[in-house]
Order: C-alpha cells, then sequence, then structure tokens
C-alpha cells in the first residue's frame, strides 16, 4: 500500500468539447457530437490546477488529478502532469456516460474515496467552477455533499495553510458583492475561481520526459460506485428539447457593417432619441 | 451506500423558493423567483412557500408574502447568519424531508448556486442551472405521456443552444433562475400569507466554515439605472489610454450614459467593479447596449441579452457578441471610436434641434480607476 503521509491533494479536472470556436454540431439527441468537435482541458478547471500546485508549493506533498471521462481524456491528466502533479486517475467506465451532475459527482466523490483507500486522507479536493460544455457549475459542491466535507466556493487565492491552526485552511473567496476571507478546516472541498489563478508554463523536463507520467484506470465496481442514479437512463435530469438560439431569447438578427456606414448607424441612434440633448 | 428519496408525483406538492438575501436586503432574484413562483403554484393550484434562512431575517417575511408567497417558513438562527453551504442547505433538506415540495427554485447566483448544487445531491434529485424560462406542462419523452413536467429552458454549450430540461421520476424538480430572466411581481400590501417558523436543523461539523472579514465593493453607480450603456472589453488593452477616454466621452454624449466594463477588464483595473456588467457584475437591461472590444463570454451575455438595442464593434467576426447584436461593425476599436465618437458629435451639432426630453437627470460617467 503506498501511504503517504504528506500534504495530499485531489484535483478533478474534465476534458470538455471546444465550444469557443465557432459551429457546434449537435446530434438529434440533444447532445455534442464529440466526434466533430477537438477536445480541450476544461478552462476553469486550470484555476483549480492551479491552486493545487500554489499549495503543493507551499505545502509539499502529492497532487492527484482525477478526471471522468472516454479513455482520450487521459489527456488532460498528462496536461496536469506537465505542469507538476504527481499520480493520476481516470475514471472511466461506458456505465457512466451521459450521467448528469448528480451521477457524476457521486462518481467521483467514490474515486476520492479510493484514492484515499491507496494513499491516505485527502486534504483537499479542488474543483473548478464549472465545466464549458454543461455550465452548471454544481459538481463541486454536490462532491463536497457527498463526502460530507466543507464546502468553499469560489476561493480566489489562499491566503496560508496553518496546521497549528484548528481551521488550517485560510484564503479569500467571492462572495455577493465584494470579497471575503474565510477559514475551514481540513480535509475541505475548495472551488477555485479563475479570477487569480493562471496555470504554470508546463516544465519542460516534463514535456521531454513523458515516462514519469503515472495513472491508474478506475471502473465504477472499483470504486463501489453501482448506484441507479448514473448513466443516460439514470440520470435525473433529460434534455427534453435542444434547439439552436436563432429562435431564442437575446438571439438577433446581426446586419454587419462597414465603417463607410457609421454616418448611417449614428443617424439611426439619433433617431432613436439616444443621445442627451445638447451639445 | 445512497439511497434515492422515493418520493413519487403524488408524495409531493407546492412549490418552494429559497430566499437570497445579504446586508439586510433581499437579493433582486427573489422577488423574481417569487413571481415565477407564483405562476407555476397557480397553474397546478399549489400554495408557493417561501424558505427565509438566516439571522435577523423575519423582517422580510411579510416583503415575501406582498411579492406572491402564500407562506414563508422564517428559519431565524444566530448560527445562520452567514452564507454558508452546510447549515442552509442541512435546514432546507430537513423541510423537505418533512414536506416533499414539487419544485424547488433558487437564484443562479454566486450565493444560491452551490447551495442548490449541495441541495440537489442531499435531496439525490436533479437541478437545472440558470433557467431562463421554466413552465409546467405534460410532455411526451421516449413515446410515454408525462404529467406535470417542470420544463426547464436553459442556454447550453456555451449559449449557442438552448436546452429543455425535465426530471421525469426524481422529485423535487429543482432549478435555478438566471437573475433578471423573470419579472417580479408588483408588491401588493393587501396581501395576506402565513408566516410559520421552522427551527434550524444543523450538525455540528456543518459549522466548520467559517467567514472572517467581509470586504464590499462600494457601489458609485448603478448601471441598472443607465438608458444607454458604453462597454468595453479586453478589447482596448493593445492601447487602453485613448481607447478609455473615448468610451468615457461617448458614454457622455448618450442620454442618461454609464460606462460599463467586462470582467476581465475590471480584474485587470480598467474599471471599477460597479461598472461590471455580467453574471458577477449587474445584470442589465438598457434601451441601448453598445460593445467595443466584447468578445461575449457567456457571463457577460446574460447580462445584457436583454438590452433593447445592442451594438458591437469586434475585429473577431465569429465573437459570440455578434449572434447578440443588432448592428456589428468588424473593425478595430481603436481605429473606430475615435470616428463613432466625432460622427455622434457632427449628428448632435447638425441635429441640433431639441431632442426627446431625457428621462430624469442624465448622468456622466464616473471616471475609471487609476
Amino acid at each position: 500500500m503506498p501511504y503517504f503521509r504528506g500534504f495530499k491533494q485531489v484535483v478533478l479536472v474534465k476534458q470538455v468539447p471546444d465550444l469557443t470556436a465557432g459551429h457546434v454540431p449537435i446530434k438529434p439527441d440533444g447532445t455534442i457530437d464529440r466526434s466533430k468537435v477537438r477536445p480541450m482541458f476544461n478552462p476553469s478547471d486550470l484555476a483549480a490546477l492551479e491552486a493545487a500546485l500554489d499549495l503543493k508549493d507551499r505545502m509539499g506533498g502529492m497532487v492527484f488529478p482525477l478526471s471522468m471521462g472516454p479513455p482520450d481524456a487521459e489527456q488532460v491528466l498528462r496536461d496536469c502532469y506537465r505542469c507538476g502533479t504527481d499520480f493520476h486517475y481516470l475514471l472511466t467506465d461506458r456505465r457512466l456516460g451521459g450521467s448528469d451532475t448528480l451521477g457524476t459527482s457521486y462518481a467521483l466523490a467514490q474515486a476520492v474515496r479510493y484514492i484515499e483507500a491507496q494513499w491516505g486522507p485527502v486534504d483537499v479536493v479542488h474543483a473548478g467552477i464549472k465545466a464549458l460544455d454543461g455550465e452548471t457549475g454544481q459538481v463541486g459542491p454536490q462532491v463536497a455533499r457527498w463526502l460530507e466535507r466543507p464546502c468553499i466556493p469560489y476561493a480566489e487565492q489562499v491566503l496560508d495553510i496553518d496546521l497549528a491552526h484548528p481551521k488550517p485552511y485560510h484564503a479569500e473567496i467571492i462572495i455577493t458583492g465584494g470579497a471575503a476571507t474565510v477559514r475551514a478546516p481540513l480535509p475541505c472541498v475548495v472551488i477555485d475561481a479563475p479570477t487569480k489563478y493562471t496555470v504554470r508554463t508546463p516544465y519542460a523536463s516534463r514535456l521531454l520526459h513523458t515516462e514519469g507520467f503515472k495513472m491508474e484506470m478506475l471502473n465504477i465496481d472499483q470504486i463501489d460506485c453501482v448506484v441507479p442514479f448514473i448513466g443516460v437512463d439514470g440520470s435525473p435530469t433529460k434534455v427534453w428539447k435542444s434547439e439552436p438560439q436563432t429562435s431564442a431569447e437575446g438571439f438577433r438578427q446581426t446586419r454587419i457593417i462597414t465603417p463607410e456606414q457609421i454616418p448611417a448607424l449614428v443617424d439611426k441612434w439619433g433617431k432613436l432619441g439616444l443621445f442627451k440633448a445638447g451639445a | 451506500m445512497v439511497e434515492l428519496n422515493g418520493w413519487g408525483m403524488d408524495d409531493v406538492t407546492g412549490v418552494y423558493v429559497v430566499a437570497e438575501h445579504s446586508f439586510g436586503q433581499l437579493a433582486d432574484v427573489t422577488p423574481e423567483l417569487v413571481g415565477i413562483g407564483r405562476d407555476l403554484a397557480d397553474e397546478q393550484k399549489e400554495k408557493l412557500t417561501v424558505l427565509l434562512l438566516g439571522h435577523k431575517v423575519r423582517h422580510h417575511a411579510k416583503e415575501l408574502i406582498e411579492y406572491g408567497a402564500d407562506r414563508v417558513v422564517v428559519c431565524d438562527d444566530p448560527r445562520l447568519k452567514d452564507w454558508v453551504c452546510e447549515p442552509h442547505g442541512r435546514t432546507i433538506g430537513a423541510f423537505c424531508r418533512k414536506e416533499p415540495p414539487r419544485s424547488i427554485l433558487l437564484g443562479a447566483t454566486t450565493a444560491s448556486n452551490p447551495l442548490a448544487s449541495w441541495i440537489a445531491a442531499d435531496l439525490v434529485t436533479g437541478l437545472a442551472s440558470v433557467c431562463t424560462d421554466l413552465r409546467i406542462s405534460d410532455v411526451e419523452y421516449r413515446r410515454v405521456i408525462l404529467k406535470k413536467q417542470l420544463l426547464q429552458k436553459r442556454p447550453d454549450f456555451n449559449a449557442i443552444y438552448f436546452s429543455t430540461i425535465i426530471t421525469p421520476e426524481f422529485y423535487p424538480q429543482m432549478a435555478t433562475a438566471r437573475p433578471g430572466a423573470f419579472l417580479a411581481k408588483a408588491r401588493d400590501p393587501t396581501r395576506k400569507g402565513e408566516i410559520v417558523d421552522f427551527a434550524a436543523v444543523i450538525h455540528e461539523q456543518d459549522f466548520n466554515v467559517e467567514i472572517e472579514h467581509v470586504e464590499l465593493v462600494e457601489k458609485h453607480v448603478d448601471m441598472k439605472l443607465a438608458r444607454s450603456i458604453v462597454t468595453f472589453g479586453m478589447g482596448i488593452k493593445t492601447n487602453p489610454r485613448p481607447a478609455l477616454k473615448a468610451v468615457e466621452e461617448l458614454a457622455a454624449e448618450f442620454d442618461n450614459g454609464m460606462v460599463g466594463a467586462t470582467r476581465m477588464a475590471v480584474e485587470q483595473g480598467f474599471m471599477t467593479h460597479d461598472h461590471q456588467v455580467g453574471l458577477t457584475g449587474t445584470v442589465v437591461r438598457p434601451d441601448a447596449y453598445l460593445t467595443f472590444g466584447v468578445k461575449g463570454a457567456v457571463q457577460h451575455i446574460v447580462g445584457m441579452m436583454g438590452s433593447k438595442y445592442v451594438f458591437a464593434c469586434n475585429i473577431d467576426k465569429g465573437a459570440p457578441i455578434v449572434n447578440y447584436a443588432d448592428d456589428v461593425l468588424v473593425a478595430d476599436l481603436h481605429d473606430m471610436l475615435p470616428r463613432v465618437l466625432a460622427e455622434v458629435r457632427a449628428w448632435k451639432a447638425k441635429n441640433a434641434a431639441p431632442a426627446p426630453a431625457p428621462k430624469g437627470e442624465a448622468k456622466v460617467a464616473a471616471s475609471a480607476k487609476g
């Protein structure tokens, strides 16, 4: 058993389809046709990764990136490795395919427990604020609920980890209308906000020496996650209909104009009565 | 092992709204939730209950009834003074187990989104986030007619598609609503409702997260009052000083014009937070919304998509903002800003005839930080 006494962190990362570039191919059932889009590292999770690495710089110890997805999601774990993470877990199981956040968060929580059975108690679990392809922002708080650990939403930066303090975790968080500092005990689940964290440049040594990458693949039998609310059929939420936003609120009939048309544009604004009276 | 809550359609009744408040004020989204919750409850001829948790919050109860609640469940406890997931979630979960609701609505806000997620896991049910439309109807799904489904419409896939989510077989059906997506009902001081007390149900470990110092960002301007907003994004960074000056001057030419900024621009220190438009800033619906160098991240889009007229100047024709604008100028803002500004001034000089009377006092946009 590779029990490890040092500071341990898990960071939840996700591979998402790259929706930042234009057209998104949608299958008739309302899901993204993933064969036609490039995969990418979920942008919000980069903050979670950097937050974990930042803590590792201060505390030492190990960082375990954990991802759930198809076998190809190994790529995001390799990205983590290049930035300095230690041992990687990929939860990949067909029975999990199409799970919504409830099943996903439960599976991830069970995988965290699996990691703890291997290495000992994990001090901090990091999650990004949301995934690019779902935009729900639910997984982090739900993992906290399943693990029955305190949830710290929207941490902007860690101030310090004082292990002598009864609540060692000390960070700045975003709250409605401003910011606050927060203290929490370990272990805890932190949702890292991307406002101040920018992920570091990959280490050249790790780019060159990929043989240091260590990963374990998990399925749901190993992590004791055979529950009724996973997979397409088990998920509580179903996509009943998916429609392009052309018919929806906010989407407009766009008119492209050239700089030569600025006078006509300004005339239109003027006639709408938008300008302040007087010179 | 986690067990399902086992509630069926006949075990649940009523719509619950979780009130959000901070520093003695209800969040804007709460009356909106009560408004849509009222409609949903009426459609099913069921009750609308608002759950009001916190410390010294009882005075909001009457206000919530005036907005449309049938019943307000007050849980006033000094231990609930900070907005932390665990004690709030545990108490709401306990109340829902006592009286299972058909649906629960919360705001899609910084404070309520983690709480909503937490509660959904606690009750082992589904949650649709950031909904912009909520209805109850019978629907056909996989050739089966499902009765009284909550149809939860939300922007999906980076705001390129809209999905309608249903939660068949699981109760309660939970949703968070985008601030500004629903309209609050007018307050009716004569409305009668029930105010019930509920004791907080909190485990000792729920007090683990401790909020220490709170620093509020002071608001000097209220973007909601603007009639026109000139917003800039990170497109200005290549030559910020003259561009910023031009943005401010342009805003000042508009009737009740104000300067807006994206989150990135605010974080980079180009403007103070009170000018930020979007989910983490202010949700606005002005008559005219002009953007320069704004890409259109979804958090920004949902903060401005209610505007009557939208103009975008962006160098990238593929930027998401293009889909949400009426007129789009594909060009470099550093060249275009001075031209637009000069043209506006020329137009005003030429059309010196009295313009339509301005509504209220025209405000000059506040100046930039630094």
